[in-house]
């Protein structure tokens, strides 16, 4: 079972995302901002980390900044919700190792292919590995 | 005219000049005194030297004849009495005026032999003859006749060896007074020196008499005027050149005098000139620098200096280094230094360390001087109100941004989830019907308020105020609001007195505050939760008051709420979903009607917000008080 960790201060990204995660066969667990974020990883890593950027009082950016000073070897990926237009967060999102972006308005059957692709991916690495 | 005066101007100051020539008449009487002085003089010289002469001349005289006298033998001297005696023979031979006259004497001073001038009065003087060193000599006697001075010469007469009395020679001191004869000498002698005076007062005369017949003709022609001219060629051709030497003159004084007042008002413009363009570079919002070529300043305004932080004193002469300290603006100011080619370059920088001081500098070339030199133009400009306009521009486009997108990003999920498995569940299509409704409501809003505030502040929007009646407004407002109220559960009340006054209002835009105030008290309020929409007709303002039991305000928030995008800093703010734009509106809306919107709130108790409204407009009161 996958681990999943979404961040969001909107309740209603939350919940569709929940819904069709678990549907898929995901173990979802979520967070209202960056602070909550980071003490569920602490206490445990996620396969996946799905965040949003604009949230109070710990934005998605200073979550992957804290995250990559305090697990510098994790191997979880972390997807970063953003728009095509907001170009300055999509540059500091490429300087982060292990950080990508998934584009917004989110399409939860896009978010489902794309973690569906990663992981086969991963286990395609660790059966050569 | 102007000719006239000026002669009669020139006349008259001619006449001036001549008054002393006319004084010198008086000369020739001063001549003749001193003419007269000098004779005096010289006779009195004469006279003196002719006296000494002829002391000296009765001196020798009186000595020799004495001692000739003395040597001669008693006997020879005195032994032909009765006859001529030798003595008589001789004084009548020595012909002397002056010679009184010849005794001999014996010792005991008895008078032996006798000869005198006529009427003259031997005086009795004996004489002592006790040293023989004392036998000759001269004595001053005076005469018993007439008082006349006496010089008188004595001898020893001598005896067969022995002393045996005197000769006395007197002579009388010759008087000073010339006679007759050397009378007509002086007079020859005076009479040149005294011709010269004269001749002198003469010649003057001559030499002045031109001058004082013009001085005569001159003051004559002042009273007169010039009209009386007498053909008098020589006359007018001195008049003529005095006139064009003194109207020369004038002109040349009238010339200095306009060339004077000329660089006076040309200094007084230039200097205006210079202060006009100095005070209108200062006026000017933009701080100029003025740098020459080499790169100090050759002017500055005192906005400069302010901007910059410095003394004026301290920029004047001086290269950027000495007062600028902005590593990027010397930068700038070098690079263009060094090449002018860069026709005019703009940079903008932080003029403090907090960066919210916003300095734009900008160069340009000026024109060669006269000199040939070139200088350039440093224009520095605060730029702080248009930077922090275009920051929250595009903070508010952010922000605008984001709340549209937030709404969007959920529609597209729930549609999305729809779309995909709708038919699974009966629940999640009322969930996601009712969220889409719900974004739906709320981006409506968003770009409802968005869209009036940019009227607004645009002033698009231009208030139309009627009389509204209230009443009905807030009955309406309330009657929209109510299902919503009552779909979460929250109490709706309505306290309106029964007669309400129509109100000049703009119906829209006041609707707009009202529901504005109604829907936040309804979304910040908790279950079971109550509010109230209440009017007061007062004697000079009504007041209508939106009242709840919500989560409430800290003081700290209230200072913010109706600033843009301002929202609730507690937890149980940020649960609830809100743009900061609502209240924002209500206020700017009040606003424009002269009313005032206040808050009053307890957190965890409730808040209220009052509208007072003025029941006279202001513009008929100000009028009124006018």
């Amino acid at each position: 079972m996958k681990r999943i960790l979404i961040v969001d201060d909107q309740p209603h990204v939350i919940r569709v995302l929940r819904l069709c995660l678990e549907r898929d066969g995901y173990t979802v667990a979520s967070a209202s901002d960056g602070t909550e974020a980071l003490s569920l990883i602490r206490a445990g890593a996620p396969d996946v980390l799905i965040t949003d950027i604009q949230m109070a009082p710990m934005s998605g950016r200073e979550l992957c900044q804290a995250l990559h000073l305090e697990f510098p070897k994790r191997e979880f990926l972390t997807l970063v919700m953003t728009s095509m237009t907001a170009r300055e967060e999509r540059d500091w999102v490429r300087q982060l190792p292990a950080t990508e972006f998934v584009e917004k308005p989110l399409s939860p059957r896009a978010l489902l292919e794309r973690l569906a692709r990663h992981f086969s991916t991963l286990s395609e690495e660790s059966a050569r590995g | 005219m102007p000719s006239e005066s000026r002669c009669r101007r020139g006349l008259a100051a001619a006449a001036r000049r001549l008054e002393p020539v006319m004084k010198s008449e008086r000369l020739g009487l001063r001549m003749i005194v001193a003419s007269l002085l000098v004779i005096a003089v010289i006779f009195g010289i004469l006279l003196e030297r002719q006296a000494s002469a002829a002391n000296e001349r009765v001196r020798a005289q009186g000595v020799a004849l004495a001692r000739t006298l003395s040597s001669v033998s008693y006997e020879q001297l005195i032994a032909n009495a009765g006859k001529t005696s030798l003595l008589s023979a001789l004084l009548n031979l020595q012909a002397n005026p002056d010679l009184g006259y010849g005794v001999v004497v014996d010792a005991a001073g008895k008078v032996l032999l006798e000869v005198t001038s006529p009427g003259t009065i031997v005086p009795s003087a004996p004489l002592a003859a006790r040293e023989p060193e004392a036998w000759f000599g001269e004595r001053a006697l005076v005469s018993p006749g007439d008082g006349r001075a006496i010089r008188e010469f004595h001898a020893p007469v001598l005896h067969n060896g022995h002393h045996a009395g005197f000769v006395r020679l007197g002579y009388y001191k010759p008087r000073l007074l010339p006679g007759p004869a050397q009378a007509s000498f002086y007079a020859l002698l005076a009479l040149p020196i005294f011709l010269l005076a004269p001749i002198f007062y003469f010649l003057i005369r001559r030499e002045m008499k031109p001058l004082g017949a013009l001085t005569e003709r001159l003051e004559a022609l002042v009273q007169a005027g010039p009209h009386e001219l007498a053909p008098n060629a020589e006359l007018r051709d001195f008049i003529d050149r005095f006139n064009r030497v003194v109207g020369h003159a004038e002109d040349r004084v009238r010339q200095v005098e306009a060339e004077q007042r000329a660089a006076v008002t040309s200094n007084r413009l230039l200097s205006y000139r210079a202060g006009k363009l100095d005070a209108v570079l200062q006026a000017l919002p933009e701080a100029v620098v003025v740098l020459d070529d080499a790169g100090s300043v050759t002017y500055a305004t005192a906005k400069a200096a302010a901007l910059l932080g410095v003394a004026e004193q301290d920029m004047l002469r001086q290269p950027p280094q000495a007062w600028c300290r902005n590593p990027q603006v010397l930068e700038f100011l070098a690079r263009y230094q060094n090449d002018r080619s860069l026709d005019a370059d703009r940079l903008e920088f932080c003029a403090d360390e907090s960066g919210e001081r916003r300095i734009a500098v900008s160069v340009s070339p000026l024109p060669a001087t006269v000199s040939g030199l070139q200088g350039s133009l440093v224009v520095f400009r605060d730029v702080t109100a248009e930077y922090l306009a275009q920051r929250a521009g595009s903070e508010f486009a952010a922000h605008v941004s984001h709340e549209l997108k937030t709404p969007l990003n959920t529609l597209a999920m729930y549609s999305e989830l729809l779309l995909n498995d709708g038919a699974a569940s009966e629940e999640l299509r009322i969930e996601a019907a009712n969220t889409i409704a719900d974004e739906v409501r709320r981006m409506a809003a968003l770009i409802n308020n968005l869209l009036n505030i940019s009227k607004l502040e645009t002033g698009a929007i231009a208030i139309e105020r009627h009389r509204t009646k209230l009443r009905d407004l807030l009955d309406d407002a309330f009657e929209n609001l109510a299902q919503s109220a009552r779909d979460k559960g929250i109490e709706f009340h309505l306290q309106l007195p029964p007669h309400l006054p129509a109100v000049a209002l703009d119906k829209d835009l006041f609707r707009i505050a009202i529901n504005n105030l109604l829907s936040n008290a309804i979304k910040y309020n908790r279950p079971q939760g109550s509010v109230t929409l209440a009017a007061e007709d007062g004697d000079d303002e009504i007041v209508i008051r939106v009242r709840d039991t919500g989560i409430g305000i800290s003081a700290a928030d209230q200072a913010q709420i109706f600033r843009k995008f301002s929202r609730g800093s507690s937890s149980e703010s940020a649960a609830r979903s809100g743009h900061g734009l609502g209240l924002y509106l209500a206020k700017e809306i009040i606003d424009l009607h002269q009313g005032t919107l206040s808050v009053d709130s307890e957190p965890g108790v409730g808040t209220e917000f009052s509208i007072r409204l003025q029941k006279t407009p202001v513009l008929v009161k100000e009028m009124m008080a006018a």
